[in-house]
């Protein structure tokens, strides 16, 4: 904080940081967990009602707190840098959903999925393709 | 953001794999104007905090066709 600077405690800064340590040792659990979701909303072009596509929204099921919604839990992986290994499985799982709707009957539709500005950052922020 | 240049190589590289690219909650946040005459971009994805009040705010409407007026410029 620097020189000639004050600034009054408050509990509820200590409640924020722990909910907040909690959070993100949760998070990197939580992968290797599986606690993590995909959600897929479906794009409804308004003036036909069809559905042209579906965008794939990361959602974690937390084993005591429930749901925990985005807001909640992007910004901290960010933060922490988590959001690079959480996105590459959110990715393959994607693209795993996807490979499995194209085996179905069903016509082709594009998924949209959220790539954090972070992920870029890092070195590789695609995962490579099944060698099999 | 990192290397500017960098990331348009990554997005050139998965423009080159068939997908197409949006700049999501476009408005705020990450999402500069700057990166609109840098990044090979498909579609722009107005932020909702412009689009929930539409039908009651004139500035909201003001601002959503200036953007779309001007992806539609870029495209």
């Amino acid at each position: 904080m620097g020189r000639n600077n004050y600034c009054f405690y408050s509990s509820d800064i200590h409640t924020y940081t722990l909910e907040k340590l909690a959070l993100e040792a949760g998070l990197r659990h939580g992968l290797e967990r599986g606690e993590f979701r995909i959600h897929y909303q479906p794009k409804i072009e308004i003036t036909t009602g069809t559905i042209t596509g579906v965008e794939a929204l990361l959602r974690w099921q937390h084993p005591e707190r429930g749901l925990i919604p985005p807001d909640r839990f992007i910004p901290l992986a960010e933060a922490t840098g988590l959001i690079v290994p959480i996105g590459l499985w959110t990715l393959r799982e994607v693209c795993e959903r996807g490979k499995a709707w194209q085996s179905l009957d069903l016509p082709r539709f594009p998924i949209a999925v959220n790539l954090s500005a972070t992920q870029f950052a890092s070195r590789i922020s695609c995962p490579s393709s099944p060698r099999s | 953001m990192q290397d500017p240049d960098k990331v348009v190589m990554k997005l050139e590289a998965l423009r080159r794999m068939g997908i197409r690219l949006a700049i999501d909650d476009f408005g705020t946040g990450y999402s500069s104007l700057g990166y609109l005459k840098r990044f090979p971009i498909n579609n722009l994805k107005v932020d909702r905090s412009f689009v929930r009040d539409l039908a009651h705010s004139s500035d909201d409407v003001a601002i959503t066709r200036a953007v779309i007026a001007m992806a539609h410029s870029l495209a």
